[in-house]
């Protein structure tokens, strides 16, 4: 047997084959006729200052996406994720307003949303609870929690009854709102780098590749004796982790931070993990796809924007495109597939 | 009564899926006023049969039809009407009493709400669960739930024909007694009943007429006197003719890095009864098999070897009774294998540092794609690339990945279930051959099986199990043919039971 047909297919062409899906490529080309279709009705919409601001307001979606996207792959779901993502600055801010040091109470805040996660995914596995009555009680709890430490206010450490110091004030903010160029903030690179880093784990790591093994099928994943509690435990500690720093990010791209921030992150970060091309049932979801997802959510709310249409008719567009998109899906690959997924012969 | 005598005709039925033929032409009479027995080996088309008669599958060719119904025309209805069919897993709604499941079976009445009726009442003290009529399901036996079931099944389509599917393998020695004198009162009404089952006591017992089932026909029709467990074990296992598909395999299996020992178990007793005091050895170089029936513990065995299920008692290498690695490989593929994964992914699926990782966890990926091409070439799959969907391969294929994914990390003792369950003829020699090749290489192979050819193919030495206990242990070369073989275990079992029930 030549050994050469099958080195033609070598994982090395994963990348490739991640891109070449039909998923993939009818995203690509609903973007480009979105693109399209802005750029006809409002010439600024491909202005450079508009691409770039699209970009940075794609900075948290992407990154609490990401972490939502390898919950999603081992089949089980984060709803905490957005109270997370307005806990996590408050609290750092209202230690560091406090008179405690920037260095002290940036990794406190981080580690509190580390810690959230955690417990989630201890709570899930440990007690065997379906994660969705789990997070959905987080969920509660931890926004509760940031209205409670905050007292419904929002936190804005330059202009606090005792103002936090200079330096300190300069170097969290240089996080993401330093200009690399004009209008190009650093939020964007920590949200490409966060998806590259991410597409590693997924693609490059042992870790990686048994999530997807336990997404497929929890039975199998025990009978392989993979240690499927740990993983599970894992990727919510991520999930929540990502959420936090997606968070502060936010906090330090603005300067101020709100105890509703991230309320509204949920369903779009959930959309884009939907749209590109995620099961519900686990195993099956690419980073590629989440972000593809997440760039035509983001192309179609600030180009909505643009062309006069209201944050509510929005809404409505971002939940109609969300499951038109699941449709398409099921319609297209239903006639290709024979079996459902997870059915053998 | 003999002329207007219902008959159940089942003329010619032809099923295929691919190349596989599930029924080749089966013919078959079941008349009413009598139970028919139906056994057969896994993958004799006995399930294909039961979807058939369901109504659940369409035949390619042939027909089933009833004649001398009351109502129908002679010349036949279409049975999957008036088939009720009563499987293991009773589909009772657990949450409602057992009389509101016969409402709930009610053909629909508008916007009334379902209530009991005088005919649900009569079917409730025929069947003598009416004292138990406002309990909820969850909360009554299996052998309520399952007459339950049976029931409804009549209540909902007054059914002429009743199809019970291993309808008492999770049920005790007292339950089934109880259940099978409810069932032979409904014979005795003149309904047809077909009753599928592996076990052969409940053939004899009960069964008017038996049929056996291999490669989609009956083989043989066993009446009256005829029918005893010896002579059904034998039609069980008349010799198959394996495939002579030449096999070349000269992959060398990587040798065990230690001195090989057997597997010695003593006293091994699961905790939660399944099987007690349970000792043999398991010799490396050879296939150990357990036999035994649905329900006998013998599966439970299997398992508890391979640390899934707890039992005590002493289980390790001969020696310092070193612990073993092991891997298993449970019988429902997809329990075994990953349908999102590809076929590369699958083979390599158990494997970790340093086969497909480093020490850091990163995937050393060209090391994945040889590791999983060799086991791809040494397990024989055929019909696809290692980079094909899991999902295009044949069930024989199937089984060949999950066995090798298993096979992969060398384990000191590789477990399977019923390792060719499903499997083509021809996939079942490969796997039996290569079963012997990891054996060989100085390894302990144990291999679940419910069938006596299965035993006879595979192993060296074999046990059997049965109600939790060994009752046989014994080579598998001291018997000349596979008949012989079934003989002396339907025999063991035989006394055992007597020995028991008395």
């Amino acid at each position: 047997m030549s050994s050469s047909t099958s080195t033609a297919d070598t994982p090395r062409r994963a990348l490739l084959r991640e891109l070449w899906n039909p998923r993939i490529v009818g995203l690509l080309l609903a973007i480009v006729v979105a693109v399209v279709t802005f750029a006809v009705i409002n010439h600024n919409f491909l202005n450079a200052s508009n691409i770039l601001t699209l970009a940075q307001s794609m900075s948290s979606i992407v990154i609490v996406a990401m972490g939502i996207t390898f919950v999603i792959l081992t089949g089980e779901i984060d709803l905490s994720a957005g109270s997370v993502f307005g806990f996590v600055p408050m609290l750092t801010a209202l230690l560091w307003v406090g008179g405690m040091p920037l260095a002290l109470a940036l990794p406190i805040g981080l580690l509190s949303g580390v810690a959230i996660g955690f417990l989630n995914g201890l709570i899930v596995t440990r007690f065997d609870i379906p994660s969705f009555i789990v997070t959905l009680g987080s969920m509660n709890v931890v926004y509760g929690l940031t209205l409670l430490i905050s007292s419904a206010r929002s936190v804005d450490p330059k202009y606090a009854a005792t103002p936090v110091p200079m330096d300190q004030y300069d170097f969290f903010r240089s996080l993401a709102a330093s200009q690399v160029l004009p209008n190009f903030s650093s939020h964007i690179w920590w949200f490409l780098g966060v998806t590259i880093i991410l597409w590693i784990v997924r693609h490059r790591t042992l870790f990686g590749f048994r999530l997807v093994a336990i997404g497929g099928s929890i039975e199998s994943a025990r009978t392989a004796r993979l240690k499927v509690r740990t993983y599970v435990v894992i990727v919510f500690t991520l999930s929540a982790g990502l959420a936090g720093l997606a968070g502060m990010l936010a906090f330090s791209f603005l300067g101020s931070t709100d105890p509703s921030a991230g309320q509204n992150l949920l369903f779009p970060a959930f959309a884009a993990v939907i749209v590109g091309g995620a099961s519900l049932n686990g195993g099956v979801g690419t980073i590629g796809g989440t972000f593809i997802g997440a760039v035509l959510l983001s192309v179609l709310s600030n180009g909505l924007s643009l062309i006069g249409v209201g944050s509510f008719a929005q809404l409505i567009f971002v939940g109609g495109v969300t499951i038109a998109a699941v449709v398409l899906d099921r319609w297209t690959t239903s006639r290709h597939r024979p079996y459902r997924f997870g059915g053998f012969r | 009564m003999t002329a207007d005598r219902r008959r159940l005709v089942i003329d010619g039925a032809a099923k295929a899926y691919g190349n596989t033929k599930a029924l080749a032409g089966l013919s078959l009479v079941a008349e009413g006023g009598r139970i028919t027995g139906i056994a057969g080996p896994n993958g004799a088309g006995k399930s294909t049969l039961v979807k058939a008669l369901a109504g659940e599958i369409g035949l390619d060719s042939g027909r089933i039809s009833l004649t001398g119904a009351a109502g129908a025309d002679a010349d036949g209805v279409p049975a999957s009407a008036v088939v009720a069919v009563v499987h293991q897993e009773t589909s009772l709604f657990p949450n409602l009493t057992v009389a509101e499941n016969l409402a709930a079976a009610h053909p629909a009445s508008g916007w009334r709400l379902p209530h009991t009726t005088d005919a649900d009442v009569r079917t409730m003290r025929q069947l003598g669960i009416l004292a138990q009529q406002h309990r909820r399901v969850i909360d009554c036996s299996l052998v309520v739930r399952q007459l339950t079931e049976i029931a409804r099944a009549l209540i909902a389509e007054d059914a002429d024909v009743l199809l019970l599917d291993e309808p008492n393998s999770a049920l005790t020695e007292a339950e089934s007694a109880v259940f099978f004198e409810r069932v032979t009162a409904l014979r005795d009404e003149g309904r047809i009943v077909l009753l599928v089952t592996h076990r052969l006591p409940d053939l004899v017992s009960y069964c008017d007429q038996v049929a056996i089932v291999r490669d989609g026909r009956v083989s043989a029709e066993l009446v009256g006197g005829e029918i005893t467990e010896k002579r059904i074990a034998e039609e069980l296992v008349v010799d198959i003719e394996l495939g002579g598909r030449a096999v070349e395999n000269d992959e060398p299996i990587v040798p065990p890095a230690r001195a090989p020992r057997a597997l010695v178990v003593e006293g091994w007793t699961h905790d939660r009864g399944r099987f007690s005091g349970i000792g043999f050895r398991a010799e490396p170089g050879t296939v150990t098999a357990i036999l035994g029936n649905e329900g006998s513990g013998a599966r439970d065995l299997l398992r508890s070897l391979g640390g899934f299920g707890r039992a005590t008692g002493k289980c390790g290498l001969e020696g310092a009774r070193i612990a073993y690695s092991s891997q298993f490989m449970p019988a429902e593929r997809q329990v075994s294998l990953f349908s999102n994964l590809d076929v590369r992914e699958n083979l390599v699926s158990r494997l970790g540092s340093p086969a497909i990782a480093s020490r850091a966890g990163w995937l050393r990926r060209t090391a994945l794609a040889e590791v999983a091409r060799d086991l791809f070439r040494r397990f024989l799959v055929r019909g696809a690339t290692p980079a094909s969907s899991i999902r295009s391969l044949s069930g024989g294929n199937q089984q060949k990945v999950a066995i090798a994914a298993a096979a992969a990390a060398a384990p000191d003792v590789l477990l399977l279930e019923e390792p060719t369950r499903g499997v083509d003829v021809s996939s079942k020699a490969e796997i039996y051959r290569l079963l012997g090749d990891y054996a060989a290489s100085g390894r302990v192979v144990v291999v679940y099986c419910s069938e006596v050819t299965e035993v006879f193919e595979l192993a060296d030495r074999f046990l059997v199990i049965e109600k939790g206990r060994m009752v046989m242990e014994r080579e598998v070369s001291e018997f000349a043919s596979v008949t012989e073989l079934a003989g002396a275990v339907a025999d063991a079992v035989k006394v055992f039971d007597e020995e028991h029930t008395a």
